[in-house]
């Protein structure tokens, strides 16, 4: 049965539960006389159905993303999850909270050991420095939790917690290059993104919701991953979250992207990568992309 | 950065639990998709199912069963665990996602030997025309044989698994980005076609037409996906 505008109407009209009860058991009879017709009530049904299944679906794989990346997924004693799942994504999955902060202990313990050599050499080298170089190395951030680079508008105070997210960009090794300190200063782990619905969530697509969720966890994925040093697999999961629909998402997604680059050395691809954020005044990375370019120019 | 245990909001009244679920609370789901995925997945995992496949499954029924909550074709029954009534759901979705992938030759004979082989442990004859039931543990730990009721599914005919809302899923995303939006406002947000008229800046009568194409392409691409 070709379907025309008007049956279209009158079909979602019925589904939609509207009309008189006059009007829909005629409706009903039409239905009983015309199989094609019935075919296409249930055909738009399904759809309508299939559809609202399709983006509960998405909700929740926007929450299976969230409570992997919170590590809390529930453990799955199989054997054979071992064999299918590989590669570290499984640990976070998996590890219960209490091995996640035994986790955070080691790494918290092997972030104060870089800390205290990187501080051992400064004190060696400190005698051969001029005073200028002293002035401006005292100025750096200690800590990757401020959400500005700016020089001097940091705390001194870093929580100890914190200082796994501080040991690989702002350890100051010896022999760090310069790209190095830059991505110290500027990388922050935590950065602000507030959602875009209101607590309730009330008049809000649970498909629109699970998205950003998804993007969020995405995101936070990728900054995590970069934290470690991981710049490959961070730029597969930031060029996933550049893609949200989400403007706010996007632009931190754009920022740490560039940052990646940063970590990775590429300076020509990052210039570029920040002049387009200096370059769009609702950015909210335009500040910090135009101190990153002046610093990266007056590099050596 | 782990986050307070969502179930801890619903461990005392399941029929709290329910009504969150209706509410579509996020950290019901969350609770659900929890529970579900402690239970569910270590079935599929030892019938031999990837873990992807089996997560991707879990996702479609979790989804399958709030469609059933929010059209009222499930509801709660005090005294009933929800859990238990979803952990059937997933078995026999797990099987006929596995009689599918048979008939689409996707998996060999020894997969249907699997299904047979592990018969005594999980599922044994029930009637002629419903030959399983699932075994579940209650709570003194014994093992209790639950017939699945292939009535679950009598308000979806043969054709409406799972497979079929990722072919509609596949059909959706063929469409351009307009259409999608329009569609998504129509048959997913119930907008009224005044709200569509509105968010698309044009008038009801060219927003009705538009609503009708989109919804025509949409049913020649979901019959070609």
């Amino acid at each position: 049965m070709e379907l025309s505008e008007e049956m279209f109407n009158q079909i979602h009209a019925y589904l939609g539960g509207e009309g008189t009860v006059e009007e829909r058991s005629a409706f009903e009879q039409q239905m009983n006389q015309s199989p094609a017709l019935a075919r296409e009530v249930a055909t738009q049904k399904r759809i309508k159905s299939g559809l609202k299944i399709n983006e509960y679906k998405t909700q929740f794989e926007g929450i299976h993303a969230q409570l992997k990346a919170e590590g809390s997924l529930p453990i799955v004693n199989t054997t054979l999850e071992k064999e299918v799942v590989g590669e570290e994504e499984r640990n976070e999955k998996v590890l219960p909270t209490t091995s996640y902060r035994s986790l955070w202990r080691y790494v918290a313990a092997a972030a104060s050991i870089i800390v205290v050599i990187g501080v051992g050499w400064w004190v060696y080298n400190s005698t051969d420095e001029s005073p200028r170089e002293m002035v401006a190395q005292d100025k750096k951030p200690q800590t990757n939790q401020n959400t500005t680079s700016e020089p001097g508008t940091t705390s001194p105070e870093s929580d100890p917690l914190d200082t796994p997210a501080t040991s690989t960009p702002s350890a100051q090794a010896p022999d760090l290059p310069d790209t190095q300190q830059l991505f110290a200063d500027a990388f922050d782990s935590t950065p602000d993104i507030s959602s875009p619905f209101a607590n309730d969530n009330l008049g809000v697509s649970p498909g629109s919701v699970a998205r950003w969720q998804s993007d969020t966890a995405t995101l936070h994925a990728g900054i995590r991953l970069l934290q470690k040093g991981q710049g490959a697999s961070a730029l597969i999961q930031l060029e996933k979250a550049e893609k949200s629909t989400n403007k706010d998402i996007r632009d931190h997604a754009q920022w740490y992207i560039a940052l990646t680059m940063l970590q990775g050395g590429q300076t020509g691809l990052v210039s570029q990568r920040l002049e387009q954020i200096a370059l769009d005044t609702n950015h909210p990375y335009q500040e910090r992309a135009s101190i990153l370019l002046r610093k990266l120019a007056a590099k050596p | 950065m782990n986050k307070s245990d969502p179930c801890s909001l619903y461990q005392q009244s399941e029929a709290f639990f329910y009504n969150e679920l209706l509410k579509e609370r996020h950290e019901a789901f969350m609770c659900l998709y929890k529970q579900t995925y402690q239970l569910c997945l270590p079935f599929a995992l030892s019938k031999g199912s990837k873990q992807e496949e089996a997560e991707d499954l879990l996702q479609e029924c979790l989804a399958i069963f709030v469609e059933k909550l929010r059209s009222g074709s499930y509801t709660f029954l005090e005294g009933a665990k929800i859990t238990t009534y979803f952990y059937r759901i997933y078995i026999n979705q797990w099987k006929k996602a596995i009689e599918h992938k048979v008939k689409r030759a996707e998996v060999q004979l020894q997969t249907e030997s699997v299904v047979e082989q592990d018969e005594d442990e999980f599922y044994k004859p029930a009637t002629s025309t419903s030959p399983f039931v699932a075994i579940l543990r209650n709570e003194e730990g014994e093992n209790q044989a639950l017939p699945i009721d292939d009535a679950i599914y009598s308000d979806y005919d043969d054709d409406e698994r799972a497979w079929i809302f990722r072919k509609l899923n596949r059909a959706f995303h063929l469409l351009a980005e307009d259409c999608q939006k329009v569609l998504n406002w129509f048959y997913v947000e119930d907008w009224s076609l005044r709200q569509i008229a509105e968010a698309l800046n044009m008038t009801e009568a060219s927003a009705t037409g538009k609503r009708f194409k989109c919804a025509k392409y949409l049913k020649e691409k979901f019959r070609l996906a």
